[in-house]
């Protein structure tokens, strides 16, 4: 009987820890369990991603209030399309801006919204007009070196 | 009932494709409209650099007279401000407008007289960033080294107005009106969320910067 106790016991441990180890990967990777309903989809355009990846934040004032769902290339133009959801509770007005930033010294990229003037609002498939890509070390340091050369 | 339903679809589609239309005709209107007045403002310019004698109020004022009713500095100072302006009262927002729209006419004065012996090449219309509140229309601008800045213009179809005006500008990736709205954020949280303040710091970092540079350098060219 003390056996049995004993091996239920264990089967449980083990059953918590593969949970909280499940936990743990959600967490990590973004992934969350809301609803859609909790969200509406939002689209933005940028020359540059640099590194942003699918479920990264996006934020506003250092608080996350979304997650980049995909990225697609746009083959027309040859922009990245980045189609993020939004918590329903956050209007955002027709100017907000949305930049790619990082975060920490892991450089982590996501995406930085800031909140314009106008009285109206973006709608559920909307896309934010005013971006401001990725600086890509490169390009700086290509600069750099070409404004040195003159 | 199966006809009239084909007959409403027909239509919505005819609709659906005059918009399209419209919207293409009018993009190509901005673009139009950005080639003339990067001619006509270079050719100015061109014509008072030949003039040995011209003042730095000569050169504000031309290029004031030409992009006048070209940029909607009222929409880019509120953009500016952003969240603030909802708390901002309207004599604030009065005198943010003037004091924007001079740090801007400066900064474009400054800037168009600084570089010698450049070209501007306008580059085709893209397909998927075109509607009535936002067309970009992009150029590059290279210089007699071969240096190339990118630079996008985002123009709106102002509904008031019934014409294509410039809100933003992007130049070599870094979008000038987040800059400024960026900046402004900063100087309303150093000075505690005074706006009057934040304004009032706006106009003297501009003013330090023009000093620093110097009248010479500014009215080099």
């Amino acid at each position: 009987m003390q056996l049995k106790t004993m091996e239920i016991s264990v089967g449980a441990f083990v059953i918590a820890g593969v949970l909280a180890l499940v936990v743990l990967a959600f967490n990590a990777s973004g992934l969350s369990y809301k609803s859609s309903d909790d969200s509406y989809i939002l689209y933005a355009r940028f020359e540059n991603l640099a590194g942003l990846s699918e479920r990264a934040k996006v934020s506003m004032s250092g608080v996350t209030i979304g997650r980049v769902m995909s990225i697609d290339l746009d083959t027309e133009d040859y922009v990245a399309v980045v189609k993020m959801s939004i918590n329903k509770g956050v209007p955002l007005s027709t100017d907000t801006s949305a930049s790619i930033l990082t975060a920490g010294l892991l450089g982590e990229k996501y995406i930085g919204l800031s909140v314009g003037a106008d009285e109206e609002t973006l709608l559920a498939g909307d896309e934010i007009e005013d971006t401001q890509s990725s600086i890509v070390l490169e390009e700086l340091i290509g600069q750099f070196l070409f404004s040195r050369s003159e | 009932m199966k006809a009239i339903c084909m007959r409403m679809s027909s239509y919505v589609v005819c609709l659906l494709f005059s918009q399209f239309t419209l919207a293409q005709a009018d993009a190509q209107d901005a673009y139009n409209l950005v080639e003339t007045r990067i001619h006509s403002l270079l050719s100015r310019i061109e014509t008072l650099k030949g003039s040995t004698n011209s003042t730095d109020e000569e050169r504000r004022f031309a290029v004031e007279k030409e992009l006048n009713d070209f940029i909607d500095y009222d929409r880019i100072a509120r953009r500016v401000m952003a969240k603030y302006y909802k708390d901002a009262s309207p004599k604030q927002r009065d005198l943010f407008n003037q004091v924007f729209k001079d740090t801007l006419l400066n900064t474009y004065a400054h800037g168009l007289w600084e570089f010698e012996d450049y070209k501007v090449q306008l580059l085709p219309l893209r397909s998927g960033e075109q509607n009535l509140r936002n067309t970009q229309i992009m150029f590059e601008v290279i210089t007699a080294s071969g240096q190339v800045f990118p630079v996008t213009q985002s123009l709106f179809f102002h509904p008031k107005e019934k014409r294509w005006m410039v809100q933003n500008v992007i130049i070599n990736g870094v979008n000038i009106g987040q800059l400024f709205r960026d900046q402004f954020a900063r100087l309303v949280t150093e000075n505690n969320g005074d706006i009057d303040l934040a304004i009032y710091a706006w106009s003297n970092e501009v003013s330090d910067q023009k000093t620093k540079e110097g009248p010479d350098e500014a009215s080099a060219g």
